[in-house]
């Protein structure tokens, strides 16, 4: 069973861990760098008081769930690991329980959350949101060890086109600005929702968090920079998308304003759910002038990281500690009580800039390995 | 037609290919060279899609100077194709064409000519090599260019194809429009008048008469 337990423990949950250091560390930083953690056990104290925002945290912790699962099948679809299919001839409860370990470490990180608010939510006297709580996080599991044994008796799935997309493809055609939009949905999934969900949160928090007379703007600029912050990664994924995809595209003759339009379109649609989620509890005391600003301030950090990948050619690593950096910069901006109306002008005026200069500068760097010349077969 | 002065393309600070002088008049153009010696990089710093040092113009128009010109007269067919999986052939040529400023009436014939009708509004997730090849082809007919250039176009397609990309070569250089094709496969380019042979090997771009090639 331990020979079982390590190579499973190596090829996906040490992988799993590799991959998605740069989001857990995004998710990380907001969580215990801008929130305190009284602020924590205040947020928990609300939703364990709210079955509505209960559902929504039970939600989003689904989403990670799913991410999860996604990551465990997406590899269980490579040829690389086939090997992994021999795991059905072991007896079944030892599979179950390696399935069980493997979804449990995956999980490890929602587990710990939960233990750390669940136990101030016990001490305010909601137990039986706690224990709903606890229960979720504990069953959930199960479902990603069905999903994966589901998987082990039925690998390499077939594609089926259906019949209403066929129709829709016949009917349509696809826009440009939702090329990068459809990939998320049909590539990344879950990392689009996770992400969502994140920065839904945030605006969400941001607006309910501290309700004062005098609603401090600075908090949501806070939010704001979090927001832009965390796209990163699907900027990195829009950058890398169009590179390797659609490589045509530089050979298009369109005009840099042209092409500045369509990513405008396409930042636009991207942080729709977040200008949504503003305009719906935007706190009092807020003029919809800054509400604005702070859609701008977003809009400008979209194009100054878009921006940075076309002038420098990025990977996680280096995305990761630059990030890290510009959100210091941004947080003592903010608290220092630069206008945001400056902010975004900053934000944008560079960010346009870096387009120009660098959009046809920009390249996809490949390994050096791929560079040596190959003998002829 | 198309004038490359000083180009040099690295990748990383490792030097691909460098072409200090080259003229290439109207015609049909091949370029022999192993896997990895530059074609591929080449062809695609003359498309506008790589950054790279050096001059191109291409008739007047500069790459960097006229952009949007430059990249209305050049063409450029993958040697393997890939795209955006949820996206239908349809969606690419009309993508492509509206780009290009093709008319309706030029898709409907390349389309047919190179018989994507029945795959057309597939998913390329579901396509195979040559479906794919197809497609990559019929975006390089698109438009009105001056240069079209080819990697690989003969892998991966049916006979049948083979013959229809010859005819369309033939049809569109009888039009004026330059060729700039590459193959491994000395015998493959039998079938058109090749003005040009030219090697690419050792970084390095140079002109070989028909007999060697």
């Amino acid at each position: 069973m331990i020979p079982v337990l390590n190579i499973l423990r190596k090829t996906l949950v040490v992988e799993y861990y590799r991959l998605n250091t740069g989001f857990l560390f995004l998710v990380l930083m907001f969580a215990f760098g801008i929130l305190r953690p009284e602020d924590h056990i205040a947020l928990s104290a609300y939703v364990f008081a709210s079955p509505f925002l209960l559902g929504l945290v039970f939600a989003f912790f689904g989403l990670y769930h799913l991410k999860t699962i996604f990551f465990v099948r997406q590899r269980l679809l490579w040829d690389s690991h086939d090997f992994l299919f021999q795991l059905v001839l072991i007896p079944k409860w030892q599979r179950w329980l390696a399935l069980l370990y493997v979804q449990a470490m995956l999980w490890l990180p929602v587990v710990l959350y939960a233990a750390f608010v669940g136990y101030y939510g016990w001490k305010i006297g909601q137990q039986n949101a706690v224990i709903a709580t606890y229960s979720y996080i504990l069953l959930i599991p199960f479902t990603a060890v069905a999903s994966y044994e589901y998987r082990l008796f039925r690998p390499n799935p077939d594609t089926k086109l259906s019949a209403f997309s066929g129709y829709l493809n016949r009917r349509f055609t696809k826009p440009y600005w939702s090329y990068f939009i459809l990939y998320l949905f049909k590539d990344n999934p879950v990392l689009l929702f996770l992400t969502k969900g994140f920065t839904c949160f945030i605006v969400l928090g941001v607006c309910k968090i501290y309700p004062t007379d005098h609603y401090d703007e600075r908090l949501l600029s806070l939010g704001a920079l979090t927001i832009g912050m965390v796209h990163s990664v699907l900027l990195l994924h829009l950058y890398e998308f169009e590179h390797l995809q659609l490589p045509l595209l530089r050979n298009l003759p369109l005009s840099l304003r042209q092409r500045s339009i369509q990513y405008l379109q396409l930042f636009a649609l991207l942080i729709l759910p977040e200008t949504l989620f503003l305009v719906r509890y935007l706190p009092k005391g807020v003029s919809w002038v800054y509400a604005i600003q702070w859609w701008g301030f977003i809009l400008g950090l979209l194009w100054l990281i878009f921006g940075r990948f076309l002038q420098r050619h990025y990977v996680m690593d280096t995305l990761l500690r630059q990030g890290f950096y510009a959100f210091f910069v941004g947080f003592f901006l903010i608290m220092f009580r630069i206008p945001t109306a400056i902010l975004v002008l900053t934000t944008l005026l560079l960010g346009i800039y870096l387009f120009q200069r660098f959009y046809y500068q920009s390249e996809y760097i490949v390994h050096e390995e791929g560079l040596k010349i190959r003998p002829e077969s | 037609m198309l004038q490359i002065k000083n180009l040099q393309k690295s990748y990383g600070g490792h030097l691909v290919i460098q072409v200090p002088d080259l003229v290439l008049s109207e015609g049909i153009h091949w370029f022999k060279g192993a896997n990895g010696s530059g074609k591929t990089t080449f062809f695609r710093t003359l498309a506008g899609m790589l950054p790279f040092e050096g001059e191109i113009q291409l008739v007047e128009w500069g790459i960097r100077k006229q952009p949007i010109d430059y990249r209305l007269h050049i063409n450029y067919g993958e040697a393997e194709p890939d795209y955006p999986e949820f996206l239908t052939a349809n969606d690419l040529i009309q993508f492509v064409a509206t780009a290009k400023r093709a008319s309706e009436s030029q898709v409907d014939s390349l389309i047919e000519m190179l018989g994507i009708e029945p795959f057309l509004y597939q998913p390329t997730g579901t396509y195979s090599s040559g479906m794919l090849k197809k497609t990559s082809l019929a975006l390089a007919f698109l438009g009105s260019p001056k240069v079209i250039i080819l990697d690989e176009p003969l892998i991966t397609i049916d006979d049948a194809t083979v013959q229809r990309v010859y005819e369309l070569v033939r049809d569109y250089h009888a039009k004026g429009v330059t060729f700039l094709l590459s193959s491994h496969q000395d015998f493959r380019f039998n079938a058109l008048p090749i003005k040009q042979l030219f090697e690419v090997k050792d970084k390095k771009i140079t002109e070989i008469s028909p007999s060697a090639g």
